[in-house]
């Protein structure tokens, strides 16, 4: 019998143990290619304006991956690995020479890791094809993808996993020479140290937390970067010592209450999580880092997405503007805009604007680029405000006499500055006062964009010396689908150097770059869910096995299946949720930082949690059934 | 006297690839309360199955098996554990603590089980460990204490709830022979004075000369019983060891 014989019989034999580990490599496989052959789809590539920034966004995403990925096989084949040390024990018993050993093991991990990255690319091919389709719908141009198998990305993921396998299968051969012979024996440490309690870690862990607190919600600097990288440092370590510490206090101050502690499985559950904490610290914690995280690049991705459309409204609310000096070019437009049946005109409206310098020297707050005694300003009047309105659908209303004006928030003004009583004076010694900032945009955004309205009348007075040049605008039935017609008038415009703009080019624009983030976003976002829930599934199946012969002992002294259930079920939710809910705090925390004016709980924060709570709940039955599986069948 | 146990026609079979093993033939049994009894019999003989029969976590191929007059076959598997946990006490070989508990809180397991209030409860565990020589270590963990203190606290976990029968599975299998003579004292203590009834099995004579009757099965039935009546215990000792030889296999490994 050679060395490969005994490897195929354990390979055949061992099929459950090893079926975890296989199963995990191959969902690491499975996502990985199917991320990297996304750069590598022709539809993408028809349906994106901007397809080369998305295959290099992918490209660097696919390195984040790799670091995940990477690290979660590492795990599950030290989880494997530690399964197997009685085996490997036998096998040294039997006078099998470690180098046979060493090779075994190798070679085993070696047909193990190769079979499944075959299967993994394999069942790859064919998710990616349903992935494919969710960017595209997501990108608002959904369709059916035929199969597709991506060369480069088979190489790539080859060349990545290839790596893995043979690094990990290094480490399957070093097995036998890492470790002394005695612990191929041992049966694992069973009773793990209690961890002291510490109060002034518990005190020291409260104020850490507190004060990423304060830095949040009152804040003393202004500069982000700083907010960020204090509300970091103390919320890492306050996590930390808040496992370290103030659970292990707290349940210590549960078996202080005895009616309740000494009450049916009470006492079993809490010593287990007592006596587990100190080997979870730092899992905990980490994993409670990165869901927040996580969390929040999720929140902002889908916020990013959602306002898209409101964005493109904002920089682009008509469909096609564009300034008219050439009646021929205007007839030329006409009867582009008219050809598009699938898009018929819903307004067209003529807006005189008149152009002239300012002085805004007095303004408290001066939008970037400004130059402060000559501003280009424009002007439109009261009662063009109020056809646009109309054709808009909004409902806004707007007094103003004759030295008030109204200022459209300027684009590039990202400080939300208050200009309500501030002065500007116009060319020709018109001095006006700002009595309304309007939020939202009425005109196809352009350069300068410091807009003001004025009553009809100072307009027809400024009218005397400036004449008033004018966008003609179109809004058509769903413009976010008047791909062929905005192509059309762009190239048009383009050739004659004529300034237009269009609704579709916006939209298109947002979309695809939110898209892509949100895609992104919430690619990685799986990954390292799957990853973070895998490794504390895997935990808990190594402390199921640990405790298997502690269970039979309750079995056997008389608590029935169902207690025992609820004693793991509780457990298990301890894990889980413990990580879950204090990523949550966290990660609205820094949602707060980010978005210092955003309300936190809307609509989407809410259901990037609810998305997260689901997938760990997924988890925490699984484990709940595999660990009662282990230790509570006869 | 009040019959604790009554086992009638015990068979038990095991198949394996189609092989029949007969463990249990035929086997009948009865214990009343106060008593002490040992089993003895060669590997093989059948004492194990008998024993986990009677544990109630294994069933009979046919036969009753009452245990307070209750007919244990006619439970189902919640009602068998709650049964376990009031009527019977277990103590085995390889001690079965929790390492994660301390040893007081080993000891009250069953009765938080039975949520008791807390009073009560920790009178009883102190009672107990006093009784058993354990007072000193309750606040220990089990990786702290040695094999007879082990031993100790798993068989006051098995008597605090006060249970109809006590089921020792080769108690002293695992102790030196100080810690072995120290347990069976307090076993016999605690059946002569709290007269609580225990059921023995082992493949060591002198354990077996602790007990009030010790029963021999060979092959899955009982082949003879020796009762300890007036003798004194190594007068008891020596007619348990005269049975062994006739009893056959490999018995008499330990004195």
């Amino acid at each position: 019998m050679t060395v490969f014989d005994i490897v195929k019989k354990n390979l055949k034999g061992n099929i459950q143990n090893y079926l975890f580990y296989f199963l995990s490599f191959m969902i690491s496989v499975i996502v990985f290619y199917t991320f990297v052959s996304l750069q590598d789809v022709p539809e993408i590539q028809v349906r994106t304006e901007s397809f080369e920034i998305l295959r290099s966004i992918i490209f660097q995403a696919s390195f984040l991956s790799v670091l995940f990925v990477g690290v979660f096989i590492w795990y599950s084949n030290s989880f494997f690995t530690k399964r197997r040390k009685k085996e490997v024990g036998l096998y040294v018993l039997l006078g099998i020479r470690k180098k046979t050993i060493g090779k075994m093991l190798f070679y085993e991990n070696i047909i193990l890791g190769l079979s499944a990255l075959l299967a993994g690319i394999l069942l790859g091919a064919l998710f990616s094809r349903l992935f494919v389709m969710l960017l595209l719908k997501l990108l608002d141009s959904p369709m059916n993808i035929p199969f597709h198998l991506s060369f480069d990305a088979i190489i790539y993921t080859g060349m990545v996993f290839g790596c893995m396998i043979a690094l990990t299968s290094i480490q399957a051969y070093r097995l036998i020479y890492r470790f002394k012979l005695i612990v191929f024996f041992q049966a694992e440490k069973q009773g793990e140290q209690v961890p002291e309690t510490s109060v002034p870690y518990t005190i020291l862990s409260f104020v850490l937390l507190a004060c990423s607190f304060l830095v949040v919600y009152r804040p003393i600097l202004d500069e982000p970067i700083v907010i960020l990288g204090l509300f970091s440092l103390f919320t890492i370590t306050g996590t930390y010592l808040l496992y370290r510490s103030v659970i292990v206090l707290l349940i210590k101050e549960i078996q202080r209450n005895k009616p309740y502690y000494y009450k049916g499985t009470n006492l079993i559950g809490f010593t287990h999580i007592l006596h587990r904490i100190q080997g979870n610290t730092q899992l905990l914690t980490i994993i409670s880092l990165l869901s927040a995280v996580t969390l929040t690049a999720f929140y902002m991705g889908y916020n990013e997405y959602d306002s898209v459309k409101k964005k493109a409204m904002n920089y682009a609310p008509f469909s096609y503007q564009y300034t008219s000096n050439n009646k021929a070019f205007d007839q030329q437009v006409k009867k582009v805009v008219e050809q598009d049946k699938q898009h018929p005109v819903l307004t067209q409206l003529d807006i005189p604007v008149i152009q002239m310098n300012g002085d805004i020297s007095a303004f408290e707050y001066i939008p970037y680029g400004y130059p402060v005694n000559k501003t280009t300003i424009r002007i439109l009047s009261c009662s063009t405000f109020y056809q646009i309105a109309k054709a808009l659908g909004k409902k806004e209303t707007l007094h103003l006499t004759k030295d008030q004006a109204a200022m459209i928030r300027p684009y590039l003004d990202y400080m939300n500055s208050n200009y309500i009583g501030q002065k500007l004076i116009l060319q020709g010694n018109h001095t006006l006062s700002i009595v309304k900032t309007l939020e939202e945009r009425i005109i196809n955004w352009s350069e300068p964009d410091l807009y003001l309205v004025v009553s009809d009348s100072m307009f027809k007075e400024l009218k005397e010396q400036n004449e008033p040049f004018l966008y003609k605008t179109y809004r058509v039935k769903d413009q976010e689908a008047t791909r062929t017609t905005s192509n059309q008038l762009l190239s048009l415009a383009a050739d004659k150097k004529i300034e237009l703009s269009t609704f579709y080019r916006n939209y298109r624009m947002n979309i695809e770059s939110a898209g892509v983030d949100l895609f992104l976003l919430g690619f990685l976002g799986i990954i390292f869910i799957v990853a973070t829930g895998s490794i504390i599934y895997l935990k808990q199946l190594m402390e199921a096995y640990l405790d298997r012969d502690c269970y039979h002992t309750l079995r056997k002294i008389g608590t029935t299946k169902r207690e025992i259930t609820i004693i793991i079920a509780k457990q298990t939710l301890f894990v889980y949720l413990l990580p879950l809910v204090i990523g949550i705090l966290h990660s609205t925390m820094i949602y707060t930082i980010l978005y210092p004016r955003g309300e936190v709980f809307t609509m989407n924060v809410l259901t990037s949690i609810m998305a997260y709570v689901f997938i760990y709940f997924l988890y925490y039955v699984l484990s709940v059934y595999s660990y009662n599986k282990i230790v509570n069948s006869r | 006297m009040e019959t604790i146990l009554e086992a009638k026609h015990l068979k038990k079979v095991y198949y394996n690839n189609g092989n029949a093993f007969q463990a249990l033939d035929d086997l009948e049994l009865t214990i009343h309360e106060g008593e002490f009894v040992g089993i003895m019999g060669p590997s093989g003989s059948g004492k194990t199955t008998l024993l986990h029969l009677l544990a109630t976590i294994d069933e009979p191929t046919s036969g009753e098996i009452k245990i307070v007059g209750t007919d244990i076959m006619q439970l189902n598997e919640d009602q068998l554990s709650n049964f376990r946990r009031k009527q019977l006490g277990f103590v085995f070989q390889d001690y079965n603590l929790l390492d994660t508990l301390t040893v007081k809180e080993n000891i009250l397991l069953p009765l938080a089980l039975e949520k008791m209030n807390v009073s009560k409860m920790e009178h009883r565990v102190e009672k107990i460990a006093d009784r058993l020589g354990i007072r000193s270590i309750l606040e220990k963990h089990p990786y702290q204490i040695s094999g007879g203190q082990k031993q100790r606290t798993a068989a006051a976990r098995a008597m605090v709830a006060r249970p109809s029968l006590i089921l020792a599975d080769e108690p002293t299998g695992a102790l030196d022979s100080k810690s072995a003579t120290d347990l069976l004292e307090s076993l016999k203590e605690v059946n002569e004075l709290d007269k609580v009834t225990i059921l023995m099995v082992t493949h060591d004579a002198f354990a077996a000369s602790y007990c009030k009757r010790v029963i021999f099965i060979k092959d899955g039935r009982t082949f003879t019983e020796l009762v300890k009546g007036g003798q004194s215990r190594k007068e008891f000792f020596q007619n348990v060891i005269d049975v062994l030889p006739v009893l056959g296999g490999n018995t008499h490994d330990s004195v």
